[in-house]
């Protein structure tokens, strides 16, 4: 349960970041995130949905059915004020459990 | 919306499986190679689909699920305190909702007609609160000059023998004329309403059924309209069946009949017999019309030309009642009283609930502490008992809702004459929301208790403590609710005693008659085969005769009214040597028919004078009055020789007055006895000349009368013989209401009876749960203390020292709730003010009596936890530890 719940956050936290560029719908964002981690983060395509439902119903995104440039009618997300700001708190609290990790793993 | 949901989430699946597809194909892969090798990618779409959603679906709703679940699998688990705690629920539920039925079945349901709030019945009383009947006269001086109401009504009740389907059946009738049915404004099921011209005299002899009969005795068939039917000996055609539940003044009619005056009667403005309904006019308030009443009433003798006998404010009044305050006004505040005590009953059960769930938190208590230690979230943990108190208050108040629906049959089968509108009563909207409510409130009250106590209490401190110590527990809640339900008993158990009271003085009341070894039946005589006064006279003549010679019986008489049920019906007489108010004649409150024996019979004392002898029958006309009659007219008269004169058309002789009887109660025994003037029924065509042979007579009673017998076997023993001595006399009368005098008395008090019979069960299973509930507390608090009592055991406490001390906390217990309950009894009881008769609401005696009877109860509830703590083995409690 607590291993899942790590995930999420993470997934949520890659999730806000994709969007940071611009709009872009499920498999785009699991796509960017793929290719940006150097295929490291392999996104669990099934999590990812879950996840895109959790993070519009707190308002972190939202979304909304557009034509993509191929002429596909795709659902697209996009981030909100309130998930911009979310996304700060993410990235601090991230960086301040790599830095402790960092101290764990390396000692002086 | 959930659906759109779905909807979207399936096709923006569908999309990225597509786009997922197509980058492979662009790498080379096959289509079906490629979409395979998406779907793997993928993982589970379902699961997918199915996480994505809970996002979206109140998680909640999965948890009360889940709680409600693990709910009934604890609950399975310890099925004592279920079983208990479902009954307890149910009953409490139960008889909320019965009597709730009752209640607005008959007191809060608006009557069952158009704009019911028009309709008043007029009623002329002396001012005093009483209302009476309106003489014809003053009836059609209404109609004529008020201008208050659209339509006015007369009826009067009684009852016929009916013949249908070849079996005779007494039946309730109204007679009524056409402007009551026009004032009520329903219209018959089948057929027509009564004309106007049909309600006059000489009209003809129809009749309108009600529903109920015309199922029950003609089997609701459809021709029924245009038959006839055997009423009294006379042929009726049916004209009309009125709708099911339709009725006047709760009189349960089930015969309409055309009420056909005499212009003649208008003559008799004394004599009082009609019941009067109105219709207010649309825009005309009741308080317009009560004040065009009271303006009319000055002015009455010259807008009508009347002189004698007229309305004077003060003193004879018209007055207006609401007809639902009419129908009910009686018995309101009894019943009003009944839901009040079941009330008390399910705050009692409340209470008790709490109790154990509160013992069952503590018992609890461990396995508690353990899954808050665990992680287990306090709000979970509540949730958690939310779900078991839900569990238990859904299956009780199911439970109680079926025990509800029997209850008001057995009710109204037990106490069919107890409850107005008794034809409505059923489970309806209302009576659900009722029940809703009282559920809600039950869930509030005992589920409150044990979640107070939970709150104040966190998980580590009850790890630490030791369930077996002494000190793990507070038991202040506990107590608070024992003694709660201690004091709410009292106050069932003080207005039972009170009824008790009322009961046992209404029947130890001298009604001025011995009703001990007497027996009554009644005789109705049909018009058509007894058409003439003579022939009347002889049928009672020959029955007396033989009944009086059978085994067993000592002495036996007719009368036209029975004690202590009948109406009044009174009216102007003049009296010598007494000089009448003002306006018109006194009124003799009752005119009372009776053959020779009739004092003797009854054991009626004549305190002065004679009784009636054989010779009176066809001497000159004597009446004997009650002492009543000599108090209020003759005062330091002699009455014997003294004359009076019903005013009852020209001819009325005069009649002499040859005894005075003792007072009898006639109108109940709680009433006091009214002015009676006796006359012989030989001498009522002399009395009464304008009676004689008309359907008139029949007021007077000599067309339908009770016999009393003096005897010394019961009613039950005697109905053969006496079937057979009436069939011997006429085989075509029926014997009405054979029943020993004891229970006529019984079935005068009726009202309180049933009030009686009602708060004793209801104190009876107060003092019950309150039993239960000390007992519980002194158990648990004896087994809490086991050590503690086994060290003061093995230090040489002694066993009594021990007893006395778990008894004297159980009867702290109580002593509080007595004192709370007799404070609250003393505010209470004074509602129950106008119920009782010859004992006051705040009797110090019954107030004792209860006292005690608590105390004791609450000393059995303790005797045996007191006991077993004086079986605590020293070494075994100890070792426990």
């Amino acid at each position: 349960m607590a291993e899942r719940k790590v995930v999420q956050g993470t997934l949520e936290l890659l999730i806000l970041q994709t969007l940071l560029f611009g709009p872009l719908h499920g498999h785009g964002i699991a796509r960017h995130i793929q290719r940006t981690s150097e295929d490291v983060l392999q996104v669990e395509h099934g999590s990812l949905y879950p996840a895109l439902a959790r993070l519009e119903k707190s308002g972190s995104i939202t979304s909304k059915w557009e034509a993509s440039d191929r002429g596909r009618e795709m659902r697209m997300y996009r981030l909100t004020a309130k998930g911009r700001k979310q996304l700060t708190i993410e990235q601090s609290r991230w960086n301040a459990v790599v830095r402790a990790m960092a101290r764990v793993l390396k000692p002086v | 919306m959930t659906k759109d949901r779905d909807e979207e989430l399936e096709r923006e699946i569908r999309s990225h499986l597509e786009l997922e597809a197509e980058e492979r194909v662009a790498n080379g892969m096959s289509g079906q190679e490629a979409r395979d090798a998406a779907r793997r990618a993928f993982g589970n779409v379902t699961l997918t689909r199915e996480d994505a959603r809970a996002v979206w679906t109140r998680r909640w709703l999965d948890e009360i699920v889940q709680d409600v679940r693990y709910a009934c699998r604890t609950l399975r688990n310890s099925p004592g305190f279920t079983i208990t705690s479902v009954l307890t629920i149910a009953l409490g539920i139960g008889a909320n909702t019965a009597m709730f039925s009752v209640v607005n079945a008959a007191i809060l349901r608006p009557l069952g007609y158009p704009q019911p709030e028009q309709l008043q019945m007029v009623t002329a009383g002396s001012g005093d609160g009483n209302p009476g009947s309106l003489s014809p006269a003053e009836y059609f001086e209404l109609t004529e000059i008020s201008q208050s109401f659209a339509v006015a009504g007369a009826f009067v009740t009684g009852e016929a023998n009916l013949s249908a389907l070849d079996r005779p059946r007494r039946t309730a009738y109204a007679r009524v004329n056409a402007e009551v049915f026009e004032a009520l404004a329903v219209a018959p099921e089948r057929g027509r309403w009564f004309r106007r011209d049909e309600t006059r005299v000489g009209g003809p002899a129809v009749v309108i059924l009600s529903h109920g009969l015309w199922r029950s005795a003609f089997g609701d068939t459809d021709d029924i309209i245009g038959q006839s039917v055997d009423i009294d000996g006379i042929r009726h055609e049916v004209i009309g069946v009125m709708p099911p539940g339709f009725d006047v003044m709760d009189k349960r009619a089930e015969l309409w009949l055309p009420l056909q005056l005499a212009p003649a009667i208008r003559r008799f403005r004394a004599s009082h017999f009609l019941s009067v309904l109105a219709r207010l006019k649309g825009n005309v308030t009741l308080s317009q019309a009560e004040s065009e009443l009271t303006s009319l009433m000055t002015s009455w003798g010259e807008r009508t030309h009347a002189s004698g006998h007229l309305f004077v404010p003060g003193e004879h009044v018209l007055q207006l009642t609401p007809m639902l305050d009419a129908v009910v006004g009686p018995s309101r505040r009894a019943f009003w009283l009944l839901q009040a005590g079941v009330g008390l009953v399910l705050l009692i059960a409340c209470a008790n609930l709490a109790n154990l769930l509160v013992v069952r938190a503590e018992t609890r208590g461990r396995e508690i502490a353990l899954r808050t230690a665990l992680g287990a979230g306090r709000r979970r943990l509540l949730a958690q008992f939310v779900a078991e108190g839900l569990v238990l208050l859904g299956l009780g108040g199911a439970l109680g809702l079926a025990a509800a629906w029997a209850g008001i049959g057995a009710l109204t089968a037990a106490y069919p004459e107890s409850v107005p509108r008794v034809a409505g009563i059923g489970i309806d909207a209302s009576v659900l929301g009722f029940t809703l409510l009282v559920s809600a409130l039950t869930a509030l009250i005992f589920g409150l208790a044990p979640l107070r106590y939970l709150s104040g209490r966190t998980g580590g401190r009850l790890l630490n403590d030791r369930a077996s110590g002494a000190t793990a527990i507070r038991p202040t809640m506990r107590r608070v609710l024992v003694a709660a339900e201690v004091a709410l008993a009292v106050l069932l158990v003080a207005g039972a005693g009170l009824m008790v009271r009322t009961v046992h003085n209404l029947m130890s009341v001298d009604a001025g008659f011995d009703r001990s070894r007497l027996v009554t039946f009644g005789i109705a005589l049909p018009a058509a085969t007894y058409p003439a006064f003579d022939g009347r006279v002889q049928m009672y003549d020959r029955l007396l005769d033989r009944l009086r010679t059978m085994p067993g019986i000592e002495g036996g008489a007719a009368v036209s009214g029975l004690a202590p049920q009948r109406a009044a019906n009174g009216f102007g007489t003049d009296i010598e040597h007494y000089t009448p108010p003002p306006e018109g004649a006194e009124l003799v409150a009752y005119y009372q028919t009776i053959t020779n024996g009739y004092f003797d019979a009854m054991r009626i004392p004549i305190v002065r004078g004679r009784a009636f002898e054989a010779a009176d029958r066809i001497g000159a006309p004597v009446a004997i009055v009650n002492e009543a009659f000599v108090r209020t007219f003759w005062k330091g008269v002699d009455p014997i020789g003294r004359r009076v004169r019903p005013r009852f058309g020209d001819e009325t002789p005069w009649v002499t007055v040859v005894g005075v009887a003792k007072d009898v109660r006639q109108a109940g025994v709680d009433q006091p006895a009214g002015t009676e003037l006796y006359v012989l029924l030989d001498q009522i065509p002399r009395i009464f000349p304008a009676v004689q042979g008309g359907r008139l007579g029949s007021g007077f009673g000599d067309a339908s009368m009770h016999v009393v017998l003096r005897t010394n076997m019961s009613a039950t023993a005697l109905q053969p013989s006496i079937a057979n001595a009436v069939r011997e006399v006429d085989p075509g009368l029926p014997v009405i209401r054979l029943r020993d005098m004891e229970e006529v008395f019984r079935d005068s008090v009726r009202r309180p009876r049933m009030l009686m019979q009602f708060l004793t069960g209801f104190a009876g299973l107060a003092l019950l749960l309150a039993a239960t509930g000390t007992y519980g507390v002194l158990s648990y608090m004896v087994a809490q203390q086991r050590r503690e009592i086994g060290i003061r055991m093995a230090l040489g406490a002694e066993r009594s020292v021990v007893l006395r001390a778990i008894l004297g906390h159980g009867l702290k217990l109580a002593c509080a709730g007595l004192v709370a309950g007799l404070a609250g009894a003393l505010v209470l009881t004074r509602l129950m003010g106008t119920l009782l008769f010859a004992v006051r609401p705040n009797d110090p005696a019954t107030l004792a009596g209860v006292a005690a009877l608590i105390a004791a109860v609450a000393a059995a509830a303790s005797l045996i936890p007191a006991f077993r703590a004086t079986r605590v083995d020293p070494l075994a409690a100890l070792k426990d530890d």
